[in-house]
């Protein structure tokens, strides 16, 4: 794979994101029926299908440079976007161990990583980093160690402290959220920061879900994928910036759909950290345009039937409520029913 | 391993369950927080022996800590009064090391509520109306049915954003 | 579950006559990191059949180049402390569950109060290293018979001076859980008659369920032989009277979820539809016994079991 050198693409202002043909084939379409609805939909987070997002842990794709910088700018910017709680000391440690372990393995013409005892040595050619430190002392690095390995890794991460029978969102590092907010969720229960999305509590979902998440063994981590809408290429869609953004979705129109409308899907992955105890939540994003979604053969047809018959309720959480009309209009044509 | 019991049924949802509590008879300390002798709940009433503090007084704040600093496991703490009382003690109470089930939140008084602007981060009063103009950054809110206990607040998000900063006030 | 460590005997020593140390280390690759409190199953080849026994690891989390068991000889058992005890030797490979824990730590606790019976000091060993690098406040109760039970106990008044507090006979639980700091949580593991009276006491003292934690050293005890019939395979099983029905359903092949192997964790929760069981689990109310068991401690009584399998 070539990861994209400079210049770097836009996630925002010219949004200069495009996919190559090989991204936009290895797009993880999320819909294997023509119609959506929840379940909790989890699988173990076992390799499979060489070169697809499935086969390591942590899918670094030709992205990595931009979204890399976004980030960057993101924090930068806000530095809520970044919290840990002083309990979850070990957890972002145990984190920072399990993304390298796997980006060293999987991926070693980029990165490297050497262990005498507590002494670390990493390395990440892309972004031409070269770090010794101690493991387990922050000093040591420039930034804390969630932070230091979150800016280089794509994907937002929660680290959820698990006491009480129950998980707690205690730490995180989050700059591409669809529509949520760790500063304001921080802290929240499992079930208290997923409550705005609809109809899934009565569903008992939740309920089976953290059940689920309660009992995961190290090594056997879990992924499921979950998807939305998003205006453009634009990876933070949260609501710190919504007054920004929020806009876009009026401006839909026939003409603009294929370019400006992108199925934004997350892979989510969720594993046991041994030291801690905690859950680390990977959340890894991918944005494909319409235009570019229509070349792969079905998956136009059946997005248009998913969409046509979404319930009001999960339409409106997922924020297309504005543009729905005008989307199912310009996928109708790709249906042939 | 614990015992097993069920999640507490606040647990299902992020907004604040007020209610009037039964006496805890687990409990073997009372700990009652009133925002004023007007907030004062029934409850009290069937408390054995429980200690009780009056933000009316002069000398609420320290006392308050002392309660705190010197109570025990075992200790059910009952705060009246306002929402953004509530909260401010429940905070306290938080910090001091209680947990959710160890403190019962009864609203008895009407008053402001805190609204968080998750644009600018800032945390302030405001009342039940839907909307509010966020005092720090000066966008217009909408007031969301999602509610933090850590902060005490709702979440206040961008109301229009076709218009930002039309603001909520005619 | 699945997955298995390949484990070499490294070192051994007895910390009394009746409790032994080993020390185990990787035969391929790094051991997994764990949690303080987490055990790990260790799979012993009896001569009656394959059993199972459950370990908590003592050493320090941080550092996980090998692992550390302590075993106590238990009298009446089915035999996997005596071969532990009797038939292990350094240099023997044995076979472990990677680490799980049922008994964590509480992040946010202001206080830690260890209450260990016995051989329970295991979990707590690991405890104590993983609270001294966080700096938390914790103390630790020990009860132990001297010279029988009492493994640790030097190394521990070493480490731990005034916040080791020693007993030979039952101490007075109400003295140490009362007017505890907020915030404080209590953990106890040994005997059950000492979990037992820890936890009514704290009940007594108004202490929440939610911070009182302990972990029970359960495992599967002999019983009678008995049949078992798997409805939905139609295959009948004779369970031997050494074996456990879980140990019985493994060895025909069978995947059931499994952690504690005491009856406590609830994974291996099976349905069942009807005969003469005999429940020795702790986990299910009676109502739920009359649709489930949990096989890893449960048995039938001599006639036929039907499980929904």
């Amino acid at each position: 794979m070539t990861i994209q050198a400079t210049p770097v693409q836009s996630y925002r202002d010219d949004f200069s994101f495009r996919n190559s043909p090989t991204a936009i084939r290895r797009f993880p379409f999320p819909f294997t029926e023509d119609s959506y609805l929840y379940s909790v939909n989890i699988e173990p987070a076992t390799s499979r299908d060489p070169g697809s997002i499935y086969q390591h842990g942590f899918d670094i794709d030709e992205h990595y440079r931009s979204e890399m910088a976004e980030r960057a700018l993101v924090l930068d910017k806000d530095p809520r976007r970044y919290l840990v709680m002083p309990h979850m000391q070990v957890a972002a440690w145990d984190a920072l161990q399990m993304l390298m372990e796997h980006l060293a393995a999987d991926y070693p013409q980029w990165f490297s990583l050497e262990r005498v005892g507590d002494d670390w040595h990493w390395r990440n050619q892309l972004l031409a980093i070269d770090q010794r430190f101690v493991f387990g002392d922050a000093t040591s690095l420039p930034c804390e160690p969630l932070e230091f390995i979150g800016r280089q890794v794509q994907g937002d991460f929660a680290l959820l402290d698990q006491r009480d029978g129950d998980l707690y969102m205690d730490a995180g590092l989050v700059t591409s959220p669809a529509d949520w907010s760790l500063a304001f969720d921080a802290g929240m229960s499992f079930k208290q920061w997923h409550s705005p999305v609809p109809m899934a509590h009565q569903m008992g979902v939740f309920d089976r879900a953290l059940k689920y998440l309660l009992n995961l063994q190290a090594g056997q981590p879990v992924r499921r994928l979950n998807w939305t809408l998003t205006i453009n290429p634009r990876l933070d869609s949260s609501p710190e910036t919504f007054h920004e953004w929020g806009a876009d979705r009026g401006r839909i129109t026939a003409e603009n759909v294929g370019q400006q409308v992108h199925l934004r899907v997350e892979l989510q992955v969720m594993a046991r950290l041994p030291r801690s105890n905690a859950v680390m939540f990977s959340i890894r994003t991918y944005l494909i345009s319409m235009d570019e979604l229509v070349t792969q053969p079905g998956w136009g047809c059946r997005l248009h039937r998913v969409l046509r018959d979404l319930p009001g309720p999960i339409a409106d959480y997922k924020g297309m409520s504005r543009y729905r009309q005008t989307l199912v209009e310009w996928l109708s044509r790709f249906d042939q029913a | 391993m614990t015992d097993r019991h069920s999640a507490a049924p606040d647990r299902l949802h992020s907004l604040p369950r007020y209610r009037q509590p039964l006496p805890r008879d687990t409990a073997t300390r009372h700990l009652v927080v009133m925002q004023s002798a007007a907030a004062c709940a029934p409850v009290v009433g069937a408390l054995e022996q429980p200690l009780v503090l009056n933000g009316e007084n002069a000398d609420f704040t320290p006392r308050l800590q002392q309660m705190l600093g010197r109570a025990t496991v075992g200790s059910q703490l009952y705060i009246m009064g306002d929402e953004a009382f509530i909260w401010r003690i429940h905070g306290e109470a938080r910090s001091a090391g209680l947990e959710d089930d160890e403190i019962d939140i009864i609203r008895t008084l009407a008053g402001p509520r805190l609204v968080y602007c998750v644009h600018c981060g800032l945390t302030q009063a405001a009342g039940p109306e839907p909307l509010v103009t966020c005092i720090g950054c000066a966008v217009g809110l909408e007031v969301r049915e999602h509610f933090s206990r850590r902060l005490g607040a709702y979440l206040g998000v961008c109301s229009n954003p076709d218009q930002p900063y039309a603001g909520a006030r005619p | 579950m699945s997955a298995v460590l390949e484990v070499q005997v490294s070192a051994a020593r007895m910390l009394s006559p009746v409790v032994r140390e080993f020390t185990l280390q990787s035969c391929a690759g790094p051991l997994p990191g764990f949690s303080p409190g987490s055990h790990v199953q260790v799979h012993l080849p009896l001569a009656t059949g394959k059993v199972r026994n459950a370990y908590s690891l003592t050493d320090d989390p941080a550092h996980s180049q090998h692992y550390r068991i302590a075993v106590r000889l238990q009298d009446v058992s089915r035999g996997g402390s005596h071969y532990l005890h009797r038939q292990v030797r350094v240099g023997d490979r044995l076979q472990i569950s990677p680490p799980a824990n049922l008994f964590a730590l509480h992040s946010i606790a202001s206080l830690h109060i260890l209450i260990a019976g016995g051989i329970g000091i295991t979990p707590f060993m690991a405890y104590i290293a993983a609270l001294e690098q966080r700096q938390a406040h914790f103390e630790l109760h020990y009860l132990y018979r001297p010279g029988l039970s009492d493994a640790y106990v030097d190394e521990l008044q070493q480490r731990l001076g005034s916040r080791l507090h020693t007993y030979t006979s039952r101490p007075d639980l109400g003295r140490i859980l009362r007017d505890r700091p907020l915030g404080s949580h209590v953990y106890t593991c040994g005997p059950p008659p000492l979990l037992d009276a820890v936890r009514q006491q704290a009940a007594a003292l108004g202490w929440p369920p939610g911070r009182v934690h302990w972990e029970a050293f359960n495992a599967a005890q002999p019983g009678q032989a008995f049949d078992v019939e798997l409805l939905r395979s139609g295959r009948h099983l004779r369970i031997g009277a050494e074996q456990s029905l879980l140990e019985a359903l493994e060895s025909a092949g069978l995947q059931i979820p499994n952690l504690c192997r005491g009856g406590v964790c609830g994974q291996c929760m099976t349905r069942h539809r009807g005969g003469d069981i005999e429940h020795r689990d702790s986990f299910l109310s009676p109502a739920e016994q009359d649709g489930f068991l949990m096989p890893c401690v449960s048995r039938g009584r001599g006639q036929c079991v039907s499980l929904d399998l």
